[in-house]
């Protein structure tokens, strides 16, 4: 009977393959920082107080104080194993770098152009602009746009799971707006634009 | 008071006839400003009044009706003495009035000759400059606009729709009407600043140019020439600077004032466009019934209009020369029939997306419903996704969205051919394209491949048979395989896929596996150092992404055959050996007498990831591996002890050959 149960249990194997969505978050943030870092410029400061210390360094230092975490921090924190850095998401990410400083940045901070809540960019106004600037903010978005479809999917791929491709996506929603400027536009759930 | 003259007045009809002929000149005025016919029997005039004092004369008219129209609280005032008869004539006259709830006044000359009921007016709006010339002697009546909005006066007067409201303009120049044809026209007036914005995609902004234009009010048409040389214009996608690409505009419209207005318009620029569209607004709704467009010059268009486009679709610093045409017919409601494009020895360069059409030419025609003539396309040469292709020609129906090859072709690549058979496309404008072929790759010569790549020369070919393909999302998967017979052995591809091929990061995708390679020619043909012996292998999951490796799972191994001598150089030792950063592993020992070893076996794998590739060969244990087993005396070993490396840095060192020299 034992044996007959342990046949029976032995059968009745589930594998879970689960989708990291920590891991991919956190690896999202760390892409979303280095785009909206700019090309080597420097991103505008902050002219605020609260720009000495922001909720992600406040949580890092009460972290780093916690005696517990001098064993055990660096262990998690190497953990997550989801790549972002295959040649081809290297490639889109310079490009997507050097776009952001020459022009999704003013773009951005005009607020001509905002995040939309499915992991793009859209011209949200650009009456403000010349004609021939509203001409060619439809090629940087488009530009952008495209290289961003790629970076989901290539992203996926690296990662030997190209049906991830849509919550990699979502992953980097949450971060694209997360990490906006405040003053920068994005579209809420509802779809609404409003200002961050 | 006032009030009981004007009725005491409106009773006595001789004191009406008196004074009527001066209201002329003033109704004349009124009729010519607003759009009026010319008749002078259906006047009727309430509460006329004389003012008269020391200084000057005038009539005051509460309200003149003419008709079905009527203007209000009309003052006509000469600061001289007003004399009537026999002749009124006033150098400083002033006119002021109520139309439609706004208010209007003109002031300048008069005269009126009681013996000839002569009578003529020259007169200037006083808040713009707009300058009525009138003679009872002639019809028609000239109006010198200097730089005025004509829309202005228009809205004052009749009205004008929201939209056109909006719209900013200065006008200079003549236009004359015609008081009994009800003609208007204006030759070469100027006009500048026009703005109008519709929505913020469609917007004209600082327009200037010329006009003339002929308004037949009765015959309900309107013919006009318009040159555009200041201003821009976005249009959706589409941005003119017209300082750039100045454009005229010669057109008609038939059936103004109806329901249904007709329109032709002609828009050429003189080096690089003629075009023609016929339409009709009905209801406030444009309808186009046919477009054509003519491009004679189209390096020229490229520059000035179509580069900026192409742009937006990823296709930007395309470069083009040559000429082509589209024309396009739409039913009735305005639905897109049928749409023809034809190409005159026209020339395309993208690098960026590996595209080239030399001298193309031929035609395209497309129809939504109805099969149309079949399209054929010929060229010089053509590259697609770099892949180049030589002089040959295509026939072709599409339909709808129906692609089809018409019947076989085949294809001159390189020295051999891509031969193309039932070919066809469904629902080429949805997401889910349904794709057929079949196709034979006839061989072709690797060197040639590997010259145009920058690679190596190889020799061998390549061929095969490709019974299909799917197309999933962006992704084109190719059924069945190619077969290469290159360096002596056999290689078949398989998997073969597409991603994104003319878009951001293009990726081919395969899986390889090879048998029966000559070494000796493949170590010589890289330059390695000669080993002798069969190699097989495979490579999985190969992606190239970019046109860059950007993974795979690959394993080389040599087989061991009966009549065949596996030895392997000392330079390729050495290089083999450089593969773990060691240089001149043999050349600097006494093994460097020995011109060759034996071995029994070599392998080497690779799984790329992450531009890591982690190395393994034969016995992989920790972090140690075996790339060659020696035989013989003296028996050289290859042992590897680093796993991970760098992949540039290991195709760098696997390649180059010279590394350590």
């Amino acid at each position: 009977m034992t044996l007959f149960s342990f046949v029976w249990i032995s059968a009745c194997v589930t594998i879970n393959v689960y989708f990291p969505a920590a891991e991919v978050e956190s690896a999202a943030k760390e892409f979303v920082g280095d785009v909206l870092k700019g090309d080597g410029s420097e991103q505008p400061a902050k002219d605020d107080q609260s720009a000495l210390f922001d909720g992600h360094d406040i949580r890092l230092m009460a972290h780093q104080l916690n005696p517990l975490n001098w064993f055990i921090g660096q262990a998690h924190a190497q953990s997550a194993d989801i790549t972002l850095s295959s040649p081809a998401i290297n490639a889109l990410k310079e490009k997507m770098k050097s776009r952001f400083s020459l022009s999704l940045q003013g773009y951005l901070n005009q607020n001509v152009v905002g995040f939309t809540n499915d992991g793009f960019v859209e011209v949200v106004d650009a009456s403000n602009l010349p004609l021939r600037d509203r001409q060619t903010v439809k090629a940087v978005v488009a530009d952008e746009n495209r290289d961003r479809t790629a970076l989901y999917r290539e992203v996926a791929i690296a990662n030997d799971h190209p049906e991830w491709e849509e919550q990699i996506r979502q992953a980097f929603v949450k971060q694209w707006i997360a990490q906006a400027n405040s003053g920068w536009m994005y579209q809420n759930q509802s779809g609404q634009w409003v200002k961050k | 008071m006032l009030k009981n003259k004007v009725s005491h007045c409106q009773m006595q009809a001789l004191c009406l006839r008196e004074l009527s002929r001066v209201f002329a000149v003033v109704s004349a005025l009124l009729l010519l400003v607003c759009q009026h016919a010319w008749a002078d029997d259906d006047w009727k005039v309430l509460g006329l009044q004389s003012i008269n004092d020391e200084q000057s004369g005038g009539l005051f008219i509460e309200r003149l009706y003419w008709q079905g129209d009527h203007v209000d609280q009309l003052f006509y005032r000469c600061p001289e003495q007003l004399t009537v008869y026999p002749i009124h004539s006033c150098d400083k006259a002033a006119l002021s009035f109520e139309y439609a709830g706004q208010k209007f006044q003109v002031a300048g000359k008069t005269r009126f000759d009681w013996s000839d009921k002569h009578w003529m007016a020259d007169v200037k709006l006083s808040d713009a400059n707009v300058y009525f010339k009138l003679d009872s002697a002639d019809p028609q009546v000239l109006m010198n606009l200097d730089k005025v909005n004509p829309l202005m006066l228009v809205e004052r007067f009749v009205g004008l729709p929201e939209w056109a409201r909006s719209i900013g303009m200065e006008f200079s120049g003549l236009v004359t009407h015609h008081l009994l044809s009800g003609q208007s026209s204006t030759q070469e007036a100027s006009f500048s600043g026009l703005d109008f914005e519709y929505s913020t995609d469609i917007i004209v902004a600082g327009l200037g140019g010329t006009i003339s234009a002929e308004l037949d009010q009765s015959g309900q048409q309107m013919i006009y020439q318009i040159t555009l040389n200041q201003g821009e214009m976005l249009f959706d996608q589409l941005y003119v600077n017209f300082v750039a690409y100045p454009v005229s505009i010669r057109g008609q419209l038939a059936g103004l004032f109806t329901d249904e207005i007709t329109f032709s318009t002609a828009v050429n620029n003189r080096q690089s466009l003629q075009s023609a569209v016929t339409g009709v607004i009905r209801q406030d709704e444009l309808i186009i019934r046919k477009v054509d467009i003519k491009v004679p010059d189209s390096h020229h268009f490229n520059q000035q209009i179509l580069a900026s486009v192409l742009r937006i679709y990823g296709f930007g610093q395309t470069e083009m020369s040559g000429g082509f045409s589209l024309s396009a017919a739409f039913d009735p409601a305005g639905v897109l029939t049928e749409w023809q494009l034809l190409l005159d020895d026209y020339y395309l360069l993208n690098d960026r997306r590996k595209l080239q059409a030399d001298a193309m030419t031929g035609v395209v025609n497309w129809g939504a419903q109805q099969p149309v003539e079949h399209s054929q396309m010929r060229w010089q040469q053509l590259v697609l996704a770099g892949m180049p292709v030589n002089q040959s020609q295509v026939e072709f129906i599409y339909l709808a969205d129906q692609f089809a090859l018409n019947g076989i072709h085949e294809f001159p690549v390189f020295d051999g051919s891509i031969q193309l058979r039932d070919f066809t496309a469904d629902g080429l404008l949805s997401d889910a394209v349904d794709l057929s072929l079949k196709a034979t790759i006839a061989p072709i010569s690797l060197r040639l491949i590997t010259e145009k790549l920058g690679w190596p020369e190889m020799s061998g070919s390549i061929s095969g048979d490709i019974p299909g393909l799917v197309k999933r999302g962006q992704v084109i998967e190719f059924l069945g395989g190619l077969n290469l017979a290159v360096f002596q052995g056999q290689m078949k591809v398989d998997n073969l896929s597409m991603e994104r091929l003319f878009g951001v990061a293009p990726v081919i995708a395969a899986d390889i596996s090879f048998s029966g390679f000559d070494l000796a020619q493949l170590t010589e043909t890289f330059g390695f150092g000669r080993i002798t012996g069969l190699l097989s292998g495979e490579v999985n999951g190969l992606r190239i992404t970019n046109w860059k490796t950007d993974r795979l799972d690959a394993r080389v191994y040599t087989v061991k055959t009966k009549g065949v001598k596996q030895t392997i150089s000392q330079r390729a030792i050495d290089n083999i050996s450089s593969l773990g950063g060691i240089k001149g592993a043999i050349s600097n020992t006494f093994l460097r007498f020995f011109d060759d070893f034996r071995y029994q076996k070599i392998k080497l794998s690779c799984v790329l990831h992450n531009s890591v590739c982690q190395i393994g060969g034969l016995k992989n244990q920790g972090n140690q591996f075996v790339i060659v087993e020696g035989g013989g005396i003296p028996k050289i070993n290859i042992v590897g002890f680093v796993r991970s490396i760098n992949w540039e840095e290991f195709i760098d060192r696997l390649l180059n050959a010279n590394y350590g020299n």
